[in-house]
């Protein structure tokens, strides 16, 4: 089903309405409303301090907003807290490395798979013989490129590894909107190009919604730009237009 | 590549010790078997907090006052309402659980010191209700407590033969369980909690149910401790809840070897022996187990066992 980009209809995964959350006298987000189409490829660019990674506190629940709503599947979602919001199907991952460094890369999937089960059916259960665990997780960790470093322990990892798990742990969830916080940032071209492929790999039923300084990562991976400038939408639109835009060049490109 | 058997080897010198309590057992006199008793209690005691601590990365500097609700508890349905230990036992465990979830569903909004801060407040809460409350004989504590009676299988535990046994089996018994739950997949979320919180909560887990669950079990453990200890001593006082107490045992804990369970074990074997050793050859005997305690933690911080672990690590590297 081909989606129209800029209705919000059927196939809107996620819409956000009106948010706003101030630290403060300080405005970090002002009325920031868009939404998520089912598959999109959605970047979201601007400054530093624009205010993408306190959107995406408040998208994943770590912040509540001051006032707004978010709309996930025709739900409001904005009163469910963290782990409300995954099990619902949204789910983040982090700039820094936000890992467990003290595990290995396969026990940190598994961890992942293991967190939205209640106390009492994880107690009942031995580590060591949940086999189909083991082997969604190893099936995870192909798929973001790290099979050949399943035992390693994740302290030990390059950061170009780790950054890959941290696309792994947010895919162990098997979400329907994944929020990926930079990706790329800070890696070497070759580690760049590794996380775009597994980005594009990805099933085309997920929605993707990603923070990106990388302006030509943004226009390798996306189909839709927001660039966002002091908590505000200064741009909606294709990537192509974004880089014609005079006002996005001047706000923000020009910078880069 | 054959990776380190961590487990096993934990589990192999936690029989190991347990035997050796065994030999010492048959071969103890009248002040062994105390001694013993007085050990075995601390380790149980250690382990719960060893949960708490080491696995779900919750430091409590409170953890006396679910020792000495247990003991209390003991105390009071046998010594003053006459109830028969057999049920009063379990019921000191039960209520310290209700009092320890009530708690833990405040306390574990925090953590890090905030969690060690509140702890401690609660704790003394706890100690100033045993201290004033006359029910409970007040600060002069309250004696006359039976033990559990097994006359039934022919088992006198009056008898400080067969009541440190009783202690030992209940500390392998202790050890099994905990280990169980270490091993499980909910060891395995505690662990996560533990290393990064905040990405457990970002991966969809109820961080606060987990560790209220892993407070509540750890409170019920050390209330067991508290209701042999009281039945050890037949006498219970105030001083049980004491955050020094509390202190005592994070200290057994971070000598044997933080969340590795065999090393509370360790830590309770050594912290008992040290003391009854040392402070019969000096006064300053407090001087020496003070010099003991910074020389085990500036080698390297993680306790006797710990140490006697980075070591057969290295060994199997080597070998490999």
């Amino acid at each position: 089903m081909a989606c129209s980009k800029k209705l919000v209809g059927d196939c809107t995964m996620l819409n956000v309405n009106n948010l706003s959350k101030s630290f403060g006298a300080l405005q970090v987000t002002q009325g920031v409303s868009f939404h998520l189409n089912k598959g999109a490829r959605h970047a979201l660019v601007g400054p530093n301090g624009a205010g993408k990674t306190t959107l995406f506190n408040i998208l994943s629940g770590e912040l509540a907003p001051d006032s707004g709503r978010i709309i996930f599947e025709g739900t409001d979602i904005t009163s469910y807290n963290r782990w409300r919001r995954v099990r619902a199907g949204i789910s983040r991952s982090f700039q820094g490395s936000n890992l467990f460094l003290e595990s290995s890369v396969l026990e940190n999937i598994i961890l992942a798979l293991l967190a939205c089960r209640s106390p009492a059916t994880n107690v009942l259960k031995k580590l060591n013989s949940e086999k189909a665990l083991k082997e969604k997780a190893v099936v995870i960790a192909t798929k973001v490129g790290l099979k050949d470093q399943l035992a390693e322990k994740v302290g030990d990892l390059a950061y170009g590894s780790q950054r890959q798990l941290e696309v792994a742990l947010v895919l162990a969830l098997s979400p329907k909107v994944m929020l990926l916080d930079e990706p790329t940032a800070g890696m070497s071209l070759v580690e760049k190009k590794e996380m775009l492929s597994i980005i594009e790999s990805l099933s085309t039923n997920l929605s993707i919604l990603i923070i990106e300084h990388d302006m030509d990562v943004v226009f390798h991976v996306s189909n839709w730009v927001t660039v966002l400038d002091d908590g505000k939408i200064l741009f909606e639109g294709t990537p192509e237009d974004a880089r014609k835009s005079d006002e996005v060049r001047s706000r923000y490109l020009s910078e880069v | 590549m054959q990776n380190f058997p961590e487990q096993q080897l934990r589990d192999a010198v936690a029989i190991i010790v347990i035997c050796i309590g065994l030999l010492v057992w048959f071969n103890a006199g009248f002040f062994g078997h105390e001694l013993l008793a007085q050990i075995a209690i601390l380790a149980i005691f250690a382990m719960s907090l060893d949960l708490l601590a080491g696995y779900s990365g919750q430091v409590s500097l409170g953890h006396a006052a679910f020792f000495g609700t247990g003991a209390y508890g003991t105390a009071a349905l046998t010594a003053i309402w006459g109830w028969p230990l057999s049920v009063a036992m379990p019921i000191s465990i039960i209520i310290t659980a209700g009092l320890a979830f009530c708690v833990a569903i405040f306390a574990v909004r925090l953590s890090g010191i905030f969690f060690l801060m509140v702890t401690l407040a609660i704790g003394e809460v706890f100690h100033s209700f045993f201290f004033r409350v006359r029910v409970f004989g007040g600060d002069d504590g309250l004696g006359g407590i039976p033990r559990l009676d097994l006359g039934a299988i022919g088992i006198d535990l009056l008898s400080p033969i067969s009541f440190s046994m009783f202690t030992l089996i209940t500390v392998a018994l202790v050890y099994w369980g905990l280990s169980y739950i270490s091993r499980s997949s909910f060891g395995a979320v505690i662990s996560g909690i533990r290393q990064n919180e905040s990405r457990m909560a970002a991966l969809g887990c109820k961080v606060r149910s987990y560790k209220v669950w892993t407070f509540t079990v750890a409170a019920c453990l050390a209330a067991l401790a508290g209701s042999l200890s009281a039945q050890h001593d037949g006498f219970v006082s105030p001083d049980l809840l004491s955050w020094t107490a509390s202190g005592e045992v994070l200290i057994v804990v971070i000598v044997g070897g933080m969340s590795s369970l065999v090393g509370p074990i360790i830590g309770a074997v050594v912290v008992v022996l040290l003391a009854h050793y040392v402070s019969g050859l000096t006064n300053y005997w407090m001087f020496f187990m003070g010099l003991f305690f910074v020389a085990v933690v500036l080698a390297g911080g993680q306790g006797i066992y710990g140490l006697f672990e980075k070591t057969c690590r290295r060994l199997h590297n080597v070998k490999r």
